[in-house]
């Protein structure tokens, strides 16, 4: 039994830290995570348009890109901005400014507090 | 006169070593089973970064399962005494293609966010790269010191 009181107080450790780590990852507020259809043109127009024909919703607490801006890629939306929180499919109340750069668009502003963007590259 | 001579090995050099081992494993064991079990509980958000990455885009869904239960099978292997070696040598190779993972994403892709578990989270690509060295070297002291506790004291007695 001696041998295993390292491992059992590491066990013990690693499951107390995944315990409180998603305690404490429960309180935060959730974030709706939309992304640019990547099946359509990444215009100014369209990345500005908020429609679900262009930002589909991908899931909660999803990461962002990989941040280069090239063109347009992710917003995340608190539950005010979503069509119905329960079961989002389109963005609602927020609006996207875009910038096109060459052949592509990128987020360059979204409204609302706490609402964020990510770009990527092309 | 008694010939036989009583060979007492030196207990305290056996312990350190022993110690050195269990406290080794200990370490490597709680952040495998910690990152393991953190990848599973947010299996989704998991293979979603993965499927970001340039390089395991393709993969994401075997890697989003298969690398926590490498990780808690080696977390296991570390826990089982007779298996610690087995542990240590597949936690050097495991962080070693994570660190050549990490490298190239940091050359090609170092904007892209970390889904690393915990506190690893805030770790930049480049802190992540010498956590995993710290981690390697751990791994290999761990080799080392278990041929040491195993050998102490099993040696044949000095004539």
């Amino acid at each position: 039994m001696k041998k295993y009181l390292f491992g059992i107080l590491a066990a013990v450790v690693a499951f107390t830290g995944v315990a409180f780590k998603e305690a404490k990852s429960s309180k935060r507020a959730d974030m709706y995570v939309f992304e640019f259809k990547s099946s359509q043109p990444y215009t100014q127009g369209n990345v500005q348009n908020t429609s679900n024909a262009y930002w589909e919703y991908k899931g909660l607490n999803l990461s962002g890109c990989a941040n280069i801006n090239q063109k347009a890629c992710r917003v995340l939306v608190s539950a005010d901005y979503v069509d119905d929180p329960d079961s989002p499919t389109q963005l609602s109340g927020v609006s996207i400014t875009a910038t096109q750069s060459g052949t592509t668009a990128h987020v360059t502003g979204i409204s609302g507090t706490g609402n964020l963007y990510s770009n990527q590259a092309d | 006169m008694n010939t036989h001579k009583t060979y007492r090995p030196s207990l305290t050099e056996r312990t350190k070593w022993t110690l050195t081992v269990e406290s080794i494993a200990a370490v490597i064991m709680c952040l495998f089973l910690f990152t393991g079990l953190d990848k599973l509980y947010n299996y989704k958000q998991f293979r979603d970064a993965l499927s970001k990455s340039p390089v395991l885009g393709n993969v994401a869904g075997l890697v989003a399962w298969s690398l926590p239960v490498a990780e808690i099978f080696i977390a296991t292997a570390l826990f089982i005494p007779t298996m610690r070696k087995t542990g240590f040598k597949a936690t050097i190779l495991l962080l070693a293609v994570f660190t050549i993972y990490l490298s190239y994403m940091m050359a090609f892709a170092p904007k892209l966010p970390c889904m690393c578990a915990g506190l690893l989270e805030s770790l930049s690509w480049k802190s992540h790269i010498i956590f995993n060295a710290v981690m390697i070297v751990l791994a290999i002291i761990g080799i080392v010191a278990s041929g040491k506790s195993s050998s102490v004291g099993s040696r044949a007695p000095p004539s």
